[in-house]
Parts: structure tokens; C-alpha cells; sequence
């Protein structure tokens, strides 16, 4: 069946490039009994593609490899390969990444936001793997995302999270983006949990404390882990750096799904 | 970040050298094999013949890439989202008995020009792309610089970019390829300066059918510059090119 999908594929192709007089002339009846091909395979073609879709893993690494050849200041920055929906409805539930070859066949872990650590892998590469998606591909937007990086002990120097803000902006304005703009925070999500007890509600998310020991907790709002996503209906507190002294420090009670910068 | 797809303009009739980048594991390579249908590209006095032509480009870890376009090369810079390097280019030989309209035109030698390419992308979808060569024939330099970029298709199979650009050749260049002499038979005495020799539009479209197929296809528009129009053995000043052909990608 891929045989004759990719052939209904390809008369499809010559079609649409604008040469079927070409074909025409030179070969009526082949392009005849394309045509049927066409016509045979297509619902077949098209079922198939419902249940998944692929992504070649070397384009997929030429969009990764520039924030690994990244050569400023990233420390407080990490990359994943992220897949998010284009609209809203599209569900990320059961979404599943897998890294496929002849030689490979790797299951990718994604985080709530759809992102995985990229394999990097000279095997896949040569093998020119596909990166497989359990969906239509078309309906969500692929690629290289980066974001601050996250601590396991919860404590974030404020200083710190300035200068994890500024080196985002400095590779967004690399990569052709965010020109123009400025850093005025960054911004902690949550997974909202429903199960979370009464306890654990009551105590603050994230918590400023200054310098001089005074802590205020910082509040919390619903809304998407990054300002431009679709997905939305986390639990997120932006932390604008003008509303807090400049000393201090964050802490939060745990680990965020992820950190963005906030940029205006 | 880079969304210009590698297999990019490989048949446009601009002879600009399209370089990928080399970021690739180290002792990789990304070659695509194929054929394609394809209009001649158009120069002084050819007939425009639909032909069938390979589709090749390979690039290797080590910088080194060539197409089938007779375009080979070496990429030098280790940053993404600058391209440069040396090229070596094949041009056609022509004679002045090659045609009617090529009376009294000069004798042209198809030998290897050597050049450079600069590319620099302005974000990830648009790059600035040129080339400056020496035209082994004609003793002189030829040049283009042009715009690429990338339109956001939802489907990403498929990819499309639109590309402008110009070329300029210098006067020995020009004179090469479009000065007439009545006393050696041309119809009358012409002789062009430096100038700007053309510009053109073109459109790509990629299809990736799966990991390893590809269709690629490609019309591009061109506009002959004054120096170039006014020459007895050019038959049109305004013409399109198309090509359209199935890859491999191994």
C-alpha cells in the first residue's frame, strides 16, 4: 500500500506542478493509469495519514543545531524540539513523539507544553530518521523552543532571573525575532492540579523575599505558559521585575512547568 | 529556527549559488538525487526546449556541496545564519555558428568560473543571498544579489519560498555575451557596457512526499536589462523558466 501511495502521491505532484500537458503529449496512457492509481489509493493515502504523520528528523536538527552553535552567554536557557497546537481545541492529550530509522526506534518524552529533549544523533541523521507524530502534523506548529531554565530546588536569585531574561532576548533578537523589545519579567507556570488538597492551596506558589528578609507571596492567575500560546488554562504568576527591589530572591514551593520571559 | 528548506532553488535559471547549511553531524551528509523536467535556461539566441535534467545537491559535513546546476562549493562559516565561501561555477560555451541570431556575436568559452557566495539570514525565514564571480572567458567580474524567502504553509510537507534578485556583469562580461560585429556578419555593430544584466522573480515549491521523497518544482520570471535587450542576438527581453522533477533524498 505505501508503494502505491507514494506513486498516487507523485502523479498527484506532476499534476499540480503544472506539466500535465507535457505528460499528456509524451504518455496518455500512463498518466491514465496514474490517474487511477490516484483515484484507488488517495482514501487510502489520506486514512493513513489521519492516524499519524512524520517530520524529517534533519530538518527537524538544522532548526535544533543553531541554538546548540548559540556561542553568547546561555546558562540560564535550555532548547527542546516543542510541538503546540495551532488552535485552540486541538488536545494534547495522548500526543506521543517517537524517533524512527531503520536502526532507532525512540519513544520521546513530552511534557505537559508538548516539548522533548531532542536527540541529537549522528545514527538518525544518516539514517535520515523521521521524527513520528501519533497526529495530523498540521495541526500543530513544530520546531526549536527555548526557554529559562528551571531549578530543582526552587530558589531563583533575582539577579539571576534578569540575566536569564536578557540572554533570551539576546538569542529571540539572534534568531530574527523580538526586535525592538525589552525585558520586564519572566513568568512561572503550573500545571493546575484538581486534586490539590486544601493545605497545599493555601500555600503560596511563588514567593518573593528581599534582601532585607520581608517575603511577599506573588499572585496567581490562569492563562497560557507562554504569551503567545493557544493552549492555555495554566496556573501562571508573572514576576515584573520594576514592581520588586532589585535584590532578593524567589522561591518556589515546586517545580514550574516552565519559565518564560516576559518581553514588551 | 531556519525554515528555508536545503533544496532550494536548484533549477531557477539564475545561476545563484544556493548553499545549505552545513549543520550536520560530523562525517553526515544530506544529498538529494533525482530528474526533472525542465525549461532551458534562456540565454542570448537559445531555443527554450523543455528538457529532461538530473536533480542532484549534496552537501557534506565538511562544508563541501554540489548541484547539478554545474554550482560547487565550500561552506567556511561555523555560525548559523551566515553562508559564505568560495564557488566554482560551469558556464556553456557558444559559438557565433551556433544559431542564426548568434551572427557576428563573440566565440564564448565554456570554462569553470572561480567566485564567492555571501548569504546572511534576516531571521528565519528571509536571507539575503550573493555571489561575485570572475568569468574565466570574458576576463571579467559577474555578480547577483537577491532575497529569499519563506512563506508559513500550514501543511509541513510542504514548503514555498519567493525569491528577487538582480545580476550584474562588467563591461568584458557583457560584451562576451551580447556585443554584435556587423564586419564578422551580425546584422549591425553593438557593444554594451557594465550593467545590470537582469532581474528575476521566482517562486519554489517543495513537496515532501515522505522522509525520502521529494517534489520539487520552481517558476521563475526574468527581465533582461536594457544592456542585454538591445542585442541583436537576444530574441526577448521578458521570459519564464519552470521546472518541475521527483528527489530522493538519501
Amino acid at each position: 500500500m505505501r508503494r502505491y501511495a507514494i506513486a498516487a502521491a507523485i502523479a498527484t505532484g506532476i499534476a499540480r506542478a503544472g506539466i500535465t500537458a507535457v505528460v499528456r503529449a509524451s504518455a496518455t496512457t500512463v498518466a491514465r493509469v496514474l490517474a487511477a492509481c490516484v483515484l484507488l489509493c488517495w482514501p487510502l493515502w489520506g486514512a493513513a495519514q489521519e492516524e499519524q504523520d512524520w517530520i524529517a528528523y534533519r530538518d527537524a536538527y538544522r532548526q535544533m543545531i543553531w541554538f546548540e552553535k548559540y556561542g553568547k552567554p546561555k546558562q540560564f536557557l535550555q532548547s527542546h524540539f516543542r510541538i503546540r497546537p495551532r488552535e485552540k481545541g486541538v488536545s494534547m492529550d495522548g500526543l506521543r513523539l517517537s524517533l524512527n530509522s531503520r536502526n532507532i526506534h525512540q519513544s520521546l518524552t513530552l511534557d505537559a507544553l508538548g516539548r522533548a529533549v531532542f536527540p541529537f544523533s549522528k545514527v538518525a541523521y544518516d539514517d535520515n530518521a523521521e521524527l513520528t507524530l501519533n497526529r495530523k502534523a498540521s495541526q500543530f506548529r513544530t520546531g526549536a523552543w527555548v526557554s529559562i531554565a528551571t531549578r530543582a530546588d526552587g530558589v531563583y536569585a533575582a539577579a539571576d532571573l534578569r540575566t536569564a531574561c536578557e540572554q533570551m532576548l539576546a538569542y529571540l533578537q539572534y534568531t530574527g525575532g523580538a526586535q525592538g523589545k525589552v525585558c520586564v519579567g519572566v513568568q512561572f507556570s503550573y500545571q493546575r492540579n484538581e486534586q490539590r488538597n486544601e493545605q497545599r492551596n493555601e500555600q503560596a506558589e511563588l514567593v518573593f523575599q528581599s534582601a532585607g528578609g520581608a517575603s511577599s507571596a506573588l499572585a496567581v492567575r490562569e492563562g497560557p505558559a507562554f504569551p503567545d500560546d493557544v493552549q492555555s488554562g495554566f496556573r501562571i504568576i508573572a514576576y515584573r521585575f520594576a514592581a520588586y527591589p532589585e535584590h532578593g530572591r524567589l522561591v518556589s514551593s515546586s517545580v514550574p512547568l516552565a519559565i518564560a520571559a516576559l518581553l514588551e | 529556527m531556519n525554515k528555508l528548506f536545503p533544496l532550494s532553488v536548484l533549477l531557477l535559471a539564475c545561476a545563484a549559488a544556493q548553499a545549505t547549511d552545513m549543520m550536520m553531524p560530523d562525517g553526515s551528509k544530506d544529498m538529494y538525487v533525482g530528474m526533472a523536467l525542465a525549461t532551458r535556461t534562456v540565454a542570448a539566441g537559445e531555443e527554450r526546449r523543455v528538457l529532461l535534467r538530473p536533480l542532484l545537491q549534496v552537501q557534506w559535513s565538511n562544508g563541501v556541496f554540489v548541484s547539478a546546476s554545474g554550482v560547487a562549493g565550500l561552506h567556511l562559516s561555523d555560525t548559523p545564519g551566515l553562508e559564505y565561501g568560495p564557488l566554482l561555477a560551469a558556464s556553456n560555451a557558444r559559438q557565433p555558428t551556433d544559431s542564426w541570431r548568434l551572427r557576428g556575436s563573440q566565440p564564448v568559452q565554456g570554462k569553470a568560473d572561480g567566485g564567492a557566495f555571501f548569504n546572511y539570514y534576516l531571521g528565519s525565514e528571509t536571507r539575503v543571498l550573493s555571489n561575485l564571480f570572475y568569468d574565466t572567458s570574458a576576463h571579467g567580474l559577474r555578480g547577483y544579489v537577491g532575497v529569499q524567502k519563506a512563506l508559513n504553509l500550514e501543511d509541513p510537507h510542504h514548503s514555498l519560498a519567493v525569491m528577487a534578485g538582480a545580476h550584474w556583469a562588467s563591461s568584458p562580461v557583457m560584451r562576451e555575451l551580447y556585443s554584435v560585429s556587423a564586419a564578422a556578419g551580425g546584422v549591425r555593430d553593438y557593444r554594451p557596457d557594465g550593467s545590470l544584466n537582469s532581474v528575476s522573480l521566482g517562486l519554489e515549491w517543495n513537496w515532501a512526499l515522505s522522509r525520502q521523497w521529494l517534489v520539487h518544482s520552481g517558476v521563475s520570471a526574468t527581465r533582461l536589462g536594457h544592456g542585454a535587450a538591445d542585442s541583436p542576438v537576444v530574441e526577448r527581453r521578458s521570459f519564464m523558466s519552470w521546472s518541475s522533477g521527483l528527489a530522493y533524498r538519501f
